[in-house]
């Protein structure tokens, strides 16, 4: 038990006792209480809370998306030796086949074909490309 | 803990403060009634607060220094007088005899504001001095200093106008 600094002032000060208070208070304050839930139930912390995570998720979301993007890129440069570039074969690929599965492609081929010093036609090359898939496939 | 726990749990000792520290009953239930909104709005999880009692009249001591500064803001009451704590109304507190009464809330009102207000949350809400400190955002050294130099306050109040 602690000392009291001044028992006497202390004891007159607890001789005399706040009031307590009125009836119908608690009533009134938590009747108080509850309307003020009712009109504004969206400026709770917890909402708060979740909103601020859903912005975080999204822009880690963003970025890791932006990053893997960036990784396809590096890879897919570094399987074609070069920048992936619009196609320069002519004639009726580009009505036939994908555009975005054309441009891939062609670009690949553009590279087997400048290899060898000659430029072929769409035709040509694609069969070419399957005789060299078949011939990996059969391991020859 | 939902509002009518808090109420039941520590209702009466916050109003008790607020007409102590305001002198205004009225404007004790006003500002009771803006601290529980703002205790149901937070949907705070109890189970995290270690004192909850200091916790809540902390919450209530924020709402009081809000509405006083509202008030010295305020055109139509800060022409009255600059300090709405400067008085404490007798009517507020229960005695042994009228004159005891009188005498305790003018020797109150004679302390300055921060030592009135340690001398008030140690003496009629039993808190501690780590509490107080807790509260008003002091340490406990300091509330403990406060409280001694208001009760020597008192004493020499007392002396002279006994």
């Amino acid at each position: 038990m602690k000392k009291s600094m001044d028992p006497e002032t202390e004891k007159l000060l607890e001789s005399v006792t706040p009031k307590p208070a009125p009836a119908g208070l608690r009533e009134k304050v938590l009747a108080a209480a509850s309307r003020s839930i009712r009109q504004e139930p969206a400026a709770t912390p917890l909402l708060r809370t979740c909103l601020a995570g859903c912005a975080v998720i999204l822009i880690i979301v963003s970025l890791a998306d932006a990053l893997a993007a960036k990784h396809e890129s590096i890879r897919l440069m570094a399987v074609l030796g070069t920048q992936i570039s619009g196609p320069e074969i002519s004639g009726p690929a580009e009505e036939i086949v994908d555009p975005l599965l054309d441009q891939l492609r062609a670009g690949r081929l553009i590279i087997l074909a400048d290899g060898k010093g000659e430029r072929r036609t769409h035709r040509d090359l694609r069969e070419w490309e399957k005789q060299f898939f078949l011939e990996e496939f059969n391991g020859n | 803990m939902t509002p009518e726990e808090i109420y039941d749990r520590y209702g009466e000792r916050m109003y008790q403060y607020l007409a102590l520290r305001l002198g205004s009953p009225q404007d004790a239930e006003d500002i009771l009634q803006e601290t529980f909104c703002r205790l149901a709005r937070y949907s705070l999880r109890w189970r995290f607060v270690r004192h909850p009692r200091a916790f809540v009249f902390r919450i209530l001591r924020n709402e009081f220094c809000r509405h006083l500064r509202r008030r010295l803001h305020d055109p139509k009451t800060a022409g009255i007088h600059r300090d709405p704590e400067f008085l404490i109304d007798p009517a507020v507190f229960d005695g042994p005899d009228e004159r005891t009464v009188r005498r305790v809330s003018r020797a109150l009102a004679g302390l300055p504001k921060d030592q009135r207000e340690v001398v008030i949350l140690k003496i009629y809400q039993g808190f501690t001095f780590k509490e107080i400190g807790g509260i008003c955002g002091l340490s406990a050294n300091t509330a403990a200093s406060r409280y001694r130099y208001g009760i020597a306050k008192l004493r020499e109040f007392m002396e002279v106008e006994p």
